[in-house]
Order: structure tokens, then C-alpha cells, then sequence
């Protein structure tokens, strides 16, 4: 006790590295078992992350005064426009009726997107300068695994790595961890892999070297691996040639800004 | 700094971190660790106070549990930089602003690559390339930010010394 006292600054030292040393440990074997607090956590979390968009907002609000008036207006006139475009596609319904007693007779079975589907809200960043991860307010209750693709949109952007009652987290497509075979919309023979990101956008290379690919070319998961086929993931906006390795290397940019977004989808 | 005082400094800057992420423009690439700044701030400005280490730990831990995938990784890095910072301090005992900002600046460093090395020992597939291509900025951003109020309080100081006492 007494040595403890005269050398307090080593005390603190030693007890703080025991203590995490143990509990790294306890969370290698037994993986993190404090997964609740995630949920207190984001009770404390959200009202403050609301507080900062807001001052965000409000300030670029202020500075660009005149872009949303002009936003605005662009927007009233898409609005009418598209309204007009739901009236000429929607379905009558003798027409709806008339598809679903062909489905009938064809034996035609379909998955329900909606049935597949987990709406939630993005409720915490957990980033650190390397590691890309947020948590959403859904999760094992849901039907929600690890290992889940999530989507903004169409956009894929990360998948599930932990999940608990109330609360999953998502590891983000700019976390180097994920690695995704990518293919280019309209010719699922050309593929490569995305290998990290860069700033924010993504990057990757080509399988084959004399891929025919060009600036804007959309791509999508090739279905090979664990992503399901044909989910968007950015488009390229530079080719270039890697040397050293001898490949064609691509990047990418995301139609997803992970800033804004405050809601996603989970495919269960 | 008082054992009281230390709880309620890091307690506010814990619950006060997301708002400066979301407020900050730095785009989600750069991530504002203020915890670490105040721990790195303090251990230059009261040296060994062991009540204020104790508390940054502490918290050091608690955003290690609500956040991260490993919980302890946090707490060792800091454990590293703080005792880099003191073997420093003890070698070149000078009051300078220019080795404050060089052992501010080596004291980021220290921090962000003994987590990734923590990070890759624990089985995270985080290239080397992968986290350098990130740290200059990061280290960079939060030495600014660390800087700014170090450089008040230094200026503070300077005018003091010119006043009648110090004559």
C-alpha cells in the first residue's frame, strides 16, 4: 500500500494495463459481451448527432440561402413532374388483377422485397481514422444476422458485423475489411475487387488487365462471394494502371454520401 | 487537475464528441478523438497527475465499449504515448512552444500507430498503406486543434512575464 502511495503515477499505469490487457482478452474469447451499452450509448448519442446536423445545417443554410431557393424551385417542378409520371404507371386495377391470375396459372413465385427488407435509422458514427463503422436502432430482433448487406437506396454500403436487441452495426463498403468482387453493369464479365478506399471514394483493380472499361461505367456486385448479384455500388471515375503490380486499377465513386444519410436498409 | 474536476472535463467532452464530429466539415475519412487531445494536452501541461490519467483511461475504455470492436486497444495505445511524452518531457525539460508542437506531434503518432498495430495483431486485415495514406491528415487536423488553445495559454503567459512582478 504504502509503495502504491509514493508511486501513484506507475499505480494508475500498471492497474489501467492490466485491466485492458483482461479485457482484450475476455473480448478475443468471448467476443464483446457489453453490446447493451451500445444501447444506452445511442440513447445518450442520438440527441447529441441530431444537435450537430442541426448546426450544421443551419449555418450552411445561411451561406447558401440563394441555392436553396433555387433548389427549392428545381425540386417543386420534378415534383409535378413525377406526379404526373406515377399517375400514367400505376397499375389499374383490372390490370393488377389480371397479373396476379397469370402469376397464378404460371406458378410464378416471387420474393416480396418488402418481406426481405429492415428499414432503420443510422443513430451513431463509430469511426475511428481507419475503421468505418456506424450503428442503426434495428437488430437481432428484426431478423437481422451478421453478415447482412446494407443498402441506401440501391447503393450497397456496408454489411452488418455485430448485432444485438435494438442494435446492429455496420461496417461501411470504405472500411478496408470489406472486400467486394465487382462487376460492370451490362457486362458481368468484366469483374475485379474492391481493396479499400481512398479519401472518399473507392478503390480497386480489375481481374483482367485488358478490361474494356471507361470513366462513368456503373458498377455492381458480381454475385461471387457473399454479395447477392447486381447490387450498385458506385461509379468509376478514373481508370489508371498500376505498374509495380500489373493491373488495371479503378476508382470509384460512391452515389452514397455517408455525411448525409440518416437512413438505410438491411436484406435479411 | 482534481479527481472531481478530471470526471467532469472528460465526462463533457464524451458526450460532447459527436456533435464536433458532425459539425466539423472533415467528411467522415477523419475522425476527431477528443479524449485523446485532452489526455496528450494534459499529460504535457500537469505532467504525472495520476487522478487525470486515471480518469482518461477510464473513459478511454468506456468509448472503447460503446464503439469499438476491441475493447482495451484505446486505453494501451494512450498508456504508450502518455509514457513516450514523459520520457520526453524528463530528457528536454525546456519550455518551448515549437517542442510542445514536436512532442504533441510524436505523441499523435505513437498513439495512432500503436492501435493499428493492435489493431493488425488482433486479426484486422488493415494494410500498412491502408493507414498511412490516413494518418498524416488525421495527425495533422489534430495537432492543429490541439495547438490552438495550447498557443492561448502560451501567449496568455508571455504577456504576464512583461508586467511590473516579473521585472
Amino acid at each position: 500500500m504504502r509503495w502504491i502511495k509514493s508511486h501513484k503515477f506507475i499505480s494508475v499505469i500498471l492497474t489501467v494495463f492490466i485491466v485492458s490487457v483482461l479485457m482484450l482478452g475476455l473480448t478475443m474469447k468471448f467476443g464483446n459481451r457489453l453490446g447493451f451499452l451500445n444501447k444506452v450509448y445511442m440513447v445518450i448519442e442520438k440527441p447529441m448527432l441530431s444537435l450537430g446536423e442541426s448546426i450544421t445545417e443551419n449555418v450552411h443554410g445561411i451561406f447558401s440561402y440563394r441555392d436553396l431557393l433555387e433548389e427549392n424551385e428545381q425540386l417543386k417542378e420534378e415534383n409535378e413532374r413525377l406526379q404526373n409520371e406515377v399517375i400514367s404507371l400505376t397499375l389499374s386495377a383490372d390490370e393488377l388483377q389480371e397479373l396476379n391470375e397469370l402469376s397464378e396459372v404460371l406458378g410464378y413465385e416471387f420474393v416480396n422485397p418488402a418481406e426481405n427488407i429492415v428499414t432503420s435509422n443510422i443513430v451513431s458514427e463509430n469511426s475511428t481514422n481507419w475503421t468505418h463503422t456506424f450503428s442503426i436502432d434495428r437488430g437481432s430482433e428484426s431478423g437481422i444476422e451478421v453478415g447482412d448487406i446494407v443498402l441506401s437506396g440501391r447503393s450497397m454500403i456496408g454489411k452488418i458485423s455485430e448485432t444485438g436487441s435494438g442494435w446492429s452495426k455496420v461496417n461501411t463498403i470504405f472500411d478496408e475489411s470489406i472486400k467486394i468482387n465487382f462487376a460492370v453493369q451490362g457486362n458481368a464479365s468484366l469483374t475485379g475487387i474492391l481493396e479499400g478506399s481512398k479519401d472518399e471514394t473507392l478503390t480497386g483493380f480489375m481481374l483482367d488487365e485488358n478490361s474494356d472499361i471507361a470513366d462513368g461505367d456503373v458498377i455492381v456486385t458480381s454475385g461471387r462471394g457473399i454479395y447477392p448479384e447486381g447490387i450498385v455500388i458506385g461509379k468509376i471515375s478514373k481508370v489508371g494502371y498500376d505498374s509495380n503490380r500489373q493491373l488495371k486499377t479503378v476508382i470509384i465513386v460512391s452515389d452514397v454520401n455517408l455525411s448525409t444519410i440518416e437512413k438505410v436498409s438491411v436484406i435479411i | 487537475m482534481k479527481l472531481k474536476k478530471s470526471i467532469i472535463v472528460f465526462g463533457i467532452i464524451f458526450f460532447i464528441q459527436p456533435i464536433i464530429n458532425s459539425v466539423l466539415p472533415l467528411g467522415y475519412v477523419i475522425h476527431i478523438d477528443l479524449c485523446v487531445m485532452m489526455m496528450l494536452a494534459l499529460t504535457i501541461e500537469e505532467d504525472k497527475a495520476p487522478s487525470f490519467l486515471a480518469v482518461g483511461f477510464l473513459f478511454a475504455l468506456l468509448t472503447d465499449i460503446v464503439t469499438a470492436r476491441f475493447i482495451g486497444v484505446t486505453p494501451i495505445a494512450m498508456i504508450i504515448t502518455v509514457i513516450l511524452i514523459w520520457v520526453i518531457r524528463n530528457h528536454i525539460n525546456i519550455e518551448n512552444f515549437l517542442l510542445d508542437v514536436g512532442v504533441l506531434g510524436s505523441g499523435l503518432l505513437v498513439f495512432n500507430v500503436s492501435k493499428w498495430i493492435m489493431y493488425v495483431l488482433l486479426g484486422s486485415d488493415y494494410t500498412f498503406l491502408y493507414m498511412a495514406k490516413r494518418l498524416h491528415k488525421s495527425v495533422v487536423i489534430d495537432l492543429v486543434l490541439l495547438l490552438i488553445p495550447l498557443y492561448l495559454v502560451v501567449t496568455k503567459a508571455a504577456t504576464k512575464r512583461r508586467d511590473r512582478y516579473f521585472r
